[in-house]
């Protein structure tokens, strides 16, 4: 069975399924609402006509543009562009950002009660367009704009937590499940090689260049990423090279042993390593080391969580590779890589599947508890979790607690749920 | 039986052992010189050099990190007794240029020597001339001074050869007597500056250092610590007392909370997972799968917030006490535990509720599988064609078979329980050490921190292999297979 039409039958099964084909939507939507974020919720106005400039401050990344020599327009000037006076604006849905302070309605106004708004030095009744419509925080932050900013963190942290976890999961369970301990076999040359190539490896990147590592972590931009992929990229093509070369000189010298790779013991060994380490407290202890940021966090995650995804994967290869098929392709003459991906993986992948969607969901779980107690996440970014903190001391305001609580319940539902419909599709 | 406890008690030996080493590269790589905050907080009088060499000492500070050491061919042996991390910096910036030692050695005895002799010399040129003369030409004579700060903290070759030949050019070589120990000092430069053996830096080098070293004390104990394989994690660096008496009472709670919550979830899941098994297309299984699949995606922090609102709010139903975990006057001098439980009850049951609904969905889901493929066994059959009812066979035939997979989860509930108490003890404010880590994080005291992590790995692998254990047990075929 080919990628095709594997994808081909899924998308049979979907047309059919009512409930995945809805939570599927809705995801869309989560998605949607993420992308859009500042243009959903924004201070600056979507659309402003300002002396005759026709100006688009929403969609600019500048703080300030240059009307003519000697006047200028400051776009970092929050909540006063809704009394600027221009022949035409238009604000975006929600028309605050979610660090914008609304001082007027400041300590906690909820969504029902009487909210003002400052025009000309009085404060009169708030015009319908610039209300809150899910009341406000202690600072008079906009609860509906923290939401909306916030989906782009719960979903992004899910996300790319989870590529990376699953990027890592299903090589190394694929490997531990299709060779076990017996068919990685070795030539002495190349054994004989590999470990000082990996020790060589681990030195270069971890010492040799420590500085310029910490340098990455500390800083917690997107330097991280670049340094991580020069990492895996020195690895595995040293790793590559050592073994091709080794691979030749085995077969100029013509050593009839092999050695066995005990790949399945070593990585079953990290998993269980890994797996009894509470993952929440160890998030929490690493991230209050460096400097927190949710690069670093999503890193932390992704890293710690791949062992289910492995041991999931680890147990379909071993099942897989005893099908008919996997031996058809090995009596032909395929290269073990070929068949650990081209034909195993296409099978087994709506399995990985579900455990990846069911990873997103606890990331995103892990995230929003580390907002809620305010450890290992930047102090200045508003996220679903950090709104739900400022009720734990204001029981009255229900509205911190229910609508933040709501989102984060419903993105994990939904994540649950389309996790679920995918295991009963593969399980008929 | 004895046989395999034994094998599986010593193949967990080495996951404990990965387990603190993990803990422990934590605790290193900890941002902050704790030396400073324990001399600032023990206020003891005298002087502040010999309270930090004392608390280093206590500490194990002056010690290597680990039984080995892997460096650069280039980096000296003993670059862990170096303390003050600018200086630290700047050697480390060097080597990185350099990749000579010896010749970074001898620099920066030369600059000392320099500096030696040029004080020495602008003593002795005060000394010996009038005043008016001395402030006239005081900026000249200070020149070099200025010069000299600026290198110390200078970690680039390039603009140390700058500086070194501002300090040539500089008039105060016209009334100090400094002109050789400059030529000196700048042959010292040149010979660093000149050294091509950069290629060091990419040659590794394996130290070995023994076992007069900082994680061999902190695992095993040295002469100022017992270990923590004694129960010792070092000294708090807030509080100034040890770790394990302040964790002691706290782990009491955690422990207490985590077990009472596993034994209420399987004591309410396993019945419900039967009475799904039992009907499976009943409206009571349909809506209970519907309730639980929501419990199972509500996260807990919202719970126990949601609860508190509700429950333990003078607005709405006072119904609970909204924090801690006894009354605020205290138990009575005399009560016993059964009325100190009693006192304590309300200030569990939200906790114990938070702690209890998530699993709820996963154990009883569980029950109702495995109870569903012991179903049409052949000894589900005889024992119905024998006519006993079908709650007989379902609770005593079938679950009995079934329990194994129960047994399995337990140990996977545990850390995901002792990971929640983060934000459950947060939440209720549970003197426990979910509450002590996020107290400890907030004030950087990392021994706590290090401690939690390292002591809840172990209940984890303790708690692995009392179910590997367990399952041997239930099932020979494990033990003998």
């Amino acid at each position: 069975m080919t990628i095709k039409n594997t994808y081909k039958s899924y998308n049979i099964l979907l047309s059919k399924n009512r409930a995945l084909k809805t939570c599927i939507y809705f995801f869309l939507m989560f998605v949607l609402v993420a992308l859009l974020a500042p243009f959903l919720a924004n201070d600056r106005p979507l659309v402003c006509k300002y002396k005759n400039h026709w100006l688009f401050p929403a969609f600019s990344l500048k703080q300030q543009h240059i009307l003519s020599e000697n006047e200028t327009l400051n776009y970092a000037m929050g909540n006063d562009w809704k009394l600027l006076d221009a022949e035409f604006k238009l604000f975006a849905p929600c028309a605050y950002s979610p660090n914008t302070i609304d001082a007027v309605n400041a300590p906690r106004k909820s969504p029902f009660e009487q909210q003002e708004f400052m025009l000309e030095g009085r404060a009169v009744t708030i015009p319908l367009q610039f209300r809150h419509w899910l009341g406000t925080t202690q600072n008079g932050n906009d609860v509906l704009s923290g939401i909306i900013h916030g989906t782009r963190i719960s979903l992004s942290v899910g996300i790319f937590s989870m590529l990376i976890a699953s990027l890592i999961g299903v090589w190394l369970g694929a490997c531990a499940g299709y060779f076990e301990n017996r068919d990685l076999k070795l030539g002495y040359i190349q054994m004989l090689f590999l470990i000082p190539a990996i020790f060589y490896c681990y030195f270069y990147c971890f010492i040799v260049k420590a500085e310029n590592l910490s340098a990455s972590f500390q800083s917690g931009d997107f330097s991280l990423w670049i340094r991580l992929l020069f990492m895996a990229c020195v690895f595995y093509l040293v790793i590559k090279t050592i073994l091709r070369v080794g691979l030749y000189i085995d077969r100029k010298l013509n050593t009839a042993h092999r050695l066995n790779f005990p790949i399945d013991s070593i990585i079953s060994r990290i998993i269980e390593i890994l797996n009894s380490i509470p993952a929440l407290l160890l998030i929490i202890a690493i991230s209050a080391l460096a400097k927190p940021s949710y690069n670093l966090l999503i890193l932390i995650i992704g890293f710690l969580s791949w062992t289910t995804i492995a041991r999931i994967t680890r147990a379909e290869y071993l099942k897989t590779k005893q099908l008919d098929y996997v031996t058809a392709a090995r009596a032909i003459g395929m290269s073990h890589d070929r068949i650990m991906r081209q034909h195993i993986l296409p099978n087994i992948f709506p399995v990985i599947l579900v455990q990846i969607i069911f990873g997103m969901a606890g990331a995103v779980l892990i995230e929003a508890s580390l907002s809620f107690i305010g450890v290992g996440i930047p102090s200045n970014t508003v996220s679903w979790g950090s709104l739900l903190n400022e009720a734990r001391d204001h029981f009255s305001a229900w509205w911190l607690v229910v609508f933040p609580g709501l989102c984060v319940f419903a993105l994990i539902f939904m994540y649950n749920r389309i996790a679920m419909e995918i295991s009963n599709i593969n399980r008929p | 039986m004895w046989r395999y406890a034994f094998k599986r008690i010593l193949w967990f030996m080495p996951t404990l052992f990965a387990v603190t080493a993990i803990g422990f590269i934590l605790l290193a790589n900890a941002p902050g010189d704790p030396v400073n905050t324990l001399s600032n907080a023990s206020k003891a009088s005298g002087n502040i050099e010999a309270q930090k060499t004392f608390w280093r000492q206590k500490l194990g500070l002056n010690l290597p990190l680990f039984y080995f050491s892997v460096t650069t061919l280039s980096s000296p042996d003993t670059l862990y007794k170096v303390y003050d991390e600018e200086k630290l910096k700047v050697y480390k910036a060097l080597l990185q240029q350099t990749g000579n030692p010896e010749a970074i050695h001898h620099f920066q005895k030369e600059l000392k020597n320099f500096r030696t002799t040029y004080e020495f010399e602008k003593t002795r040129f005060i000394n010996s001339n009038d005043s008016a003369k001395v402030w006239k030409l005081q900026t000249h004579l200070n020149g070099p001074q200025e010069i000299l700060k600026q290198i110390d903290y200078q970690s680039d070759l390039g603009s140390i050869k700058v500086f070194i030949n501002t300090l040539h050019n500089c008039k105060a070589k016209n009334w100090l007597n400094i002109s050789s120990a400059l030529e000196i000092l700048s042959e010292s430069f040149d010979a660093l500056y000149d050294s091509k053996t950069a290629y060091k830096n990419y040659i590794p080098k394996i130290h070995w250092y023994g076992f007069q070293n900082r994680y061999h004390q902190w695992l095993f104990g040295g002469p100022n610590s017992k270990g923590i394989v004694r129960g010792d994690f070092g000294v708090s660096y807030t509080r100034n007392e040890p770790v394990i008496t302040i964790l002691k009472e706290k782990l009491i709670w955690s422990v207490f909370f985590s077990v009472i919550s596993i034994l209420l979830a399987y004591a309410i899941s396993i019945p419900i997972g039967i009475g799904m098994a039992e009907k499976p297309n009943s409206k009571f299984t349909t809506l209970t799968r519907l309730t639980l699949f929501i419990l199972y995606a509500l996260p807990s922090f919202f719970v126990g917030v949601v609860l508190l609102m509700l429950f333990a709010n003078p607005d709405t139903l006072p119904i609970f006490p909204p924090s801690g975990i006894k009354p605020i006057s205290g138990y009575d001098d005399d009560a016993s535990l059964l009325s100190k439980f009693i006192d304590s009850l309300p200030y569990m049951i939200l906790p114990l509720i938070c702690y209890t609904y998530s699993s709820l969905a996963f154990i009883s889901r569980l029950t109702t599988t495995s109870i569903n493929e012991q179903l049409h066994l052949d000894y589900i059959k005889t024992a119905r064609a024998k006519g006993l009812r079908n709650k007989t066979v379902l609770w005593k035939h079938a679950l009995k078979n079934s329990a194994l997979p129960l047994i399995t989860v337990f140990s996977s509930i545990f850390p995901a329980i002792i990971g929640g108490s983060v934000i459950i003890e947060s939440i209720f404010t549970i003197p426990g050490m979910g509450l002590e880590t996020v107290r400890a994080i907030m004030s950087q005291d990392y021994p706590i921190v290090i401690a939690v992590i390292t002591l809840s790995s172990v209940l984890t692998i303790i708690s692995y292999l009392m179910a590997d254990l367990l399952y041997a047990w239930v099932d020979p075929r494990i033990r003998t297979g």
